[in-house]
């Protein structure tokens, strides 16, 4: 839907969408062993995907000020209705009906306090914790820690991106601005370099971050957010998938600012210049996450995005 | 002008009805099954592509022989084995051993093996066994074995599975088929061998360089006895897991399938075919020797040895299986009396002197000669584990199925093929079952008394190999097994005999033991320690669980019981 009003000073765009893929290539559920073979991918499974999208722009001018400002947002949701799922005994472990791509782990409950707490509550099999371990819900309640206490821990919230880009511009004087955002993201935090540091040399060496600062010490055991240091090989329990490692990963960012000054037509015309602009921008000037140990738009592994600051003269003869 | 001609011609190529839709170099079925083909070399390569399959034996389960997951011996791993799991319990029908776990790969190797038997009709094999008749038979048949042979590993685990026939599925097949009964399994795979065994390349083979890997007549025979055995044991024959319960076993006992088993076994020690090899200790290294049935062939090297060979050599090795005392305890003196017998001259301060010589080609133990040096197990030896070196928990290593390395220094390529099916198990097959029906015969007798001869244990002044006389049944019964144990040591026979015997769990109750050598000046000093501390859930641990997919895909299939 396009919409323009009041003599093209007020624009709106928007757009509806609720698309049904079918046919997408999944291996059966009943893939049988018993056939001896292995079973192609088919055309079986069915994803919906679903959303809006909406942009206003508003352009105006006061005699010599122009201005324009533009705000958009998408929304969108999805879920799986058919990926030929076989039985699931327990209604936690299905992924029909939820979203696409939905993680699955372990649901996180706290640290242990003590060894004694640590022996008498469930645990993956073949693993003892000891106190600072992550406890995690057995959800079953069999005793064990399993596939079959896995949970989804991912958002069940629809994804929203947004963004405000402004700008106005008077007697030569130029200022924009682009503003983007995302919201109800998550970020799974699987990074143990910088989640838990010392991963080198048997787990003794190697760069610790900040947020390890919070880790599990019988001291600190109210307050603490990380699981305990370890510098053995038994440290796979607390890597385990899991809730635990489940970020927020929303995010805003002042993409792009800019403010320019051209130089009046007057000068310009003695000096016989065409133009002669002088202009400062920023990109990526400001950035608010709520988890900012890493790039929010990168995540970790590649190189962040760099904040970039330009100043300049553009001259046209 | 060019575009255009350019355009036409496109166009033209384009619409060609003979464009290529599949590939043409891809081999599919009527390249292989090729009715032009005389030689049918497709069809002999995917044949030999079968007999790939089969299992491969030795250190096949996590790094470590099946029998270590027995009471036979435990892995020279620290920590936590693919055999100490298997040995405590610790798998569950979604969290299986990966080793140890069959059923999808012998699915597989069934499904080839319908395959072939559907298909190889249509190939006009000119070349011709030695009775005449066209070798596509004998393939034929070669391929049935080793699908019997598949199923029967999958109903020793298991109990009753689903029986696929000779229908191969396709995509769209319901592939949902239930599980037969364990009496329909048994008579499927006796009624295979049955219908094979005629077909088959008659022992001793023609051409044994080209053809001894090949399935023969012999093969079949022994098949068909073991299944029968095992089909007569306690676990499957009067003492079911589940009473009622047709998937476990026999529903109710029944003697007469003790007869049918020492019938299969008398069958094939009849035809005079195979005969003990003299030298014990070279079965296993020497390739189509007299005593050997069937095999899966391997290649020339030093897996065996520098896996489960010592640690401590300049030649390094791994050290993986570790027997224990009780295995050792079961080997008899060499006048072949049990050491627990006080005429036995057993001397539990020189406790390796005097022995079954069984004792010394199957375990190294402190002393014995290895490498050109005497072997150090006693506390602070040099070939005993200290630290987190993996070695020898129990001062014993394994010898069976190593080359002769005595007095050399260095150790060089063995011949290493894995021995399923030999001699000595048939007569030992059959010395069991005719126990079972008639008591203890001469002939049970004279089974005992030629695989000791064998062995090289002193016949005695009565000509009996330190056998008591006039036993009755249950003493041969306890005998006979412990012949089996020591004669078929680390074989892949242990586990599976204590499970159908019924006595795993008096087995796996009580701790296992290790020696504790110290050496005091020139004398050495032996005591008993545990070493490992199995664990076992009866009833139901005596069957493996069907894997968890399996059950939950297969609407038609029940969990074996207790999983």
């Amino acid at each position: 839907m396009d919409v323009s009003l009041f003599d093209n000073q007020l624009q709106i765009t928007g757009d509806y969408y609720r698309d049904r893929y079918a046919d997408l290539l999944q291996i059966r559920g009943k893939s049988i062993a018993l056939s001896g073979a292995s079973y192609p991918p088919e055309n079986i499974g069915v994803n919906l995907y679903y959303g809006g999208e909406l942009t206003i722009t508003y352009q105006g001018r006061v005699s010599d000020l122009n201005y324009f400002i533009t705000a958009n947002g998408s929304i969108e949701q999805s879920k799986v209705l058919f990926m030929d799922e076989q039985r699931r005994d327990y209604e936690w472990n299905k992924r029909t009906g939820l979203p696409v791509g939905m993680r699955f782990g372990y649901i996180a409950d706290g640290f242990f306090g003590s060894a004694e707490e640590a022996a008498g509550s469930a645990t993956i099999a073949g693993y003892t914790p000891i106190a600072g371990d992550i406890k995690y819900k057995d959800l079953n309640g069999d005793g064990t820690i399993n596939q079959f206490d896995e949970a989804p821990i991912g958002s069940f919230k629809p994804r929203i991106y947004y963004g405000v880009s402004a700008g106005l511009s008077w007697k030569g004087f130029e200022v924009s601005a682009l503003l983007q955002g995302v919201a109800n993201r998550i970020n799974y935090v699987s990074n143990f370099t910088t989640e838990m540091g010392f991963q080198f040399m048997n787990f003794t060496y190697g760069q610790a971050y900040e947020q390890i600062t919070g880790r599990w010490t019988p001291e600190t055991a109210a307050t603490a957010t990380y699981p305990r240091l370890t510098a053995d090989a038994n440290h796979n329990y607390n890597k385990a998938g899991s809730s635990f490692w489940v970020r927020n990963g929303s995010y805003f960012r002042l993409k792009n600012l800019s403010i320019a000054y051209n130089l009046p037509y007057a000068w310009m015309h003695r000096l016989r210049l065409g133009s002669v602009k002088v202009f400062a921008n920023a990109q990526n000037l400001f950035t608010h996450a709520a988890y900012d140990f890493v790039d929010p738009e990168v995540g970790v592994g590649a190189y962040p995005i760099q904040r970039v600051l330009n100043t300049g003269i553009n001259i046209k003869f | 002008m060019m575009i255009l001609l350019a355009g036409c011609l496109i166009f033209l190529v384009a619409c060609r009805k003979d464009y290529e839709a599949i590939p043409l170099e891809k081999v599919t079925i009527e390249y292989v099954f090729d009715k032009d083909d005389s030689l049918g070399t497709y069809a002999n390569k995917f044949l030999n592509s079968i007999y790939s399959k089969l299992p491969e034996g030795y250190n096949r389960v996590g790094g470590d022989l099946l029998d270590a997951a027995s009471d036979d011996a435990i892995s020279g791993l620290s920590g936590t084995s693919a055999v100490s799991q298997l040995a405590t319990g610790a798998f569950t029908s979604y969290a299986t051993i990966a080793d140890e776990t069959p059923w999808g790969n012998a699915y597989a190797a069934i499904r080839a093996a319908s395959i072939f038997v559907s298909n190889i009709d249509v190939s006009p094999v000119k070349e011709k066994l030695p009775n005449g008749s066209s070798i596509r038979y004998a393939w034929k048949a070669e391929a049935r074995f080793i699908r019997a042979l598949f199923y029967f590993e999958l109903l020793k685990r298991y109990g009753g599975i689903p029986l696929m026939g000779d229908k191969v599925r396709e995509l769209g097949d319901d592939v949902q088929v239930p599980r037969s009964s364990f009496a329909d399994c048994v008579q499927y795979i006796v009624g295979e061998c049955d219908a094979i065994k005629d077909s088959l390349r008659p022992n001793p083979v023609v051409a044994p360089e080209l053809n001894s890997h090949r399935v023969t007549r012999g093969a079949a025979l022994a098949l068909k006895a073991r299944v029968l055995l095992y089909a007569a044991s306690p676990l499957f024959n009067g003492q079911n897991i589940e009473a009622g319960n047709v998937l476990t076993g026999y529903t109710s006992y029944d003697k007469e399938r003790w007869k049918l088993a020492a019938d299969a076994a008398r069958e094939l020690i009849s035809e005079n075919t195979f005969a003990l090899l003299p030298d014990f200790k070279h079965i296993f290294t020497t390739q189509n020797n007299s005593e050997v049935i069937f095999f899966r062939q391997g290649s020339n090297n030093t897996t065996i040895e520098t896996t489960n060979g010592p640690i401590g050599f300049a030649q390094v090795a791994r050290g993986r299986t570790n027997p224990t005392q009780e295995l050792i305890d079961a080997f008899p003196t060499d006048a072949g009396l049990p050491i627990t017998d006080p005429l036995s001259g057993y001397n539990s301060n020189d406790p390796y002197a005097h022995r079954d010589p069984r004792l010394a080609m199957s375990v190294l133990y402190n002393g014995a000669r290895w490498l050109n040096t005497e072997i150090q197990t006693f506390q602070g030896g040099q070939h005993i584990a200290s630290g987190a070196e993996p070695g020898t928990k129990t001062a014993y290593y394994m010898r069976k199925f190593m080359g002769d390395f005595e007095n050399a220094v260095q150790y060089s390529n063995v011949s290493r093929d894995w021995i399923m099916f030999r001699y000595a198990e048939v007569l030992l097959n059959f010395a069991e079952a005719e126990n079972e029906y008639s008591g203890p015969t001469a002939a049970v007798y004279q089974v005992l008394k030629d695989l000791r001869a064998r062995a090289g244990v002193a016949a005695g002044d009565n000509g009996m190999y330190g056998l008591k006389e006039g036993m009755s049944t249950a003493e041969m019964r306890n005998t006979i097994r412990n012949e089996r144990r020591i004669e078929l040591a680390f074989e892949e026979h242990r586990f599976w005999d204590i499970r159908r015997w019924k006595i795993a769990e008096q087995v796996y109750g009580r701790p296992l033991h290790g020696m504790n050598i110290l050496k005091e000046g020139a004398a050495f000093s032996y005591s008993i320690g545990e070493v490992f501390k199995p664990v076992f859930a009866a009833p139901r641990m005596y069957l493996y669980p069907i894997p968890y997919d399996e059950v939950v895909k297969n609407d038609n299939i029940r969990q074996n019981p207790g999983w």
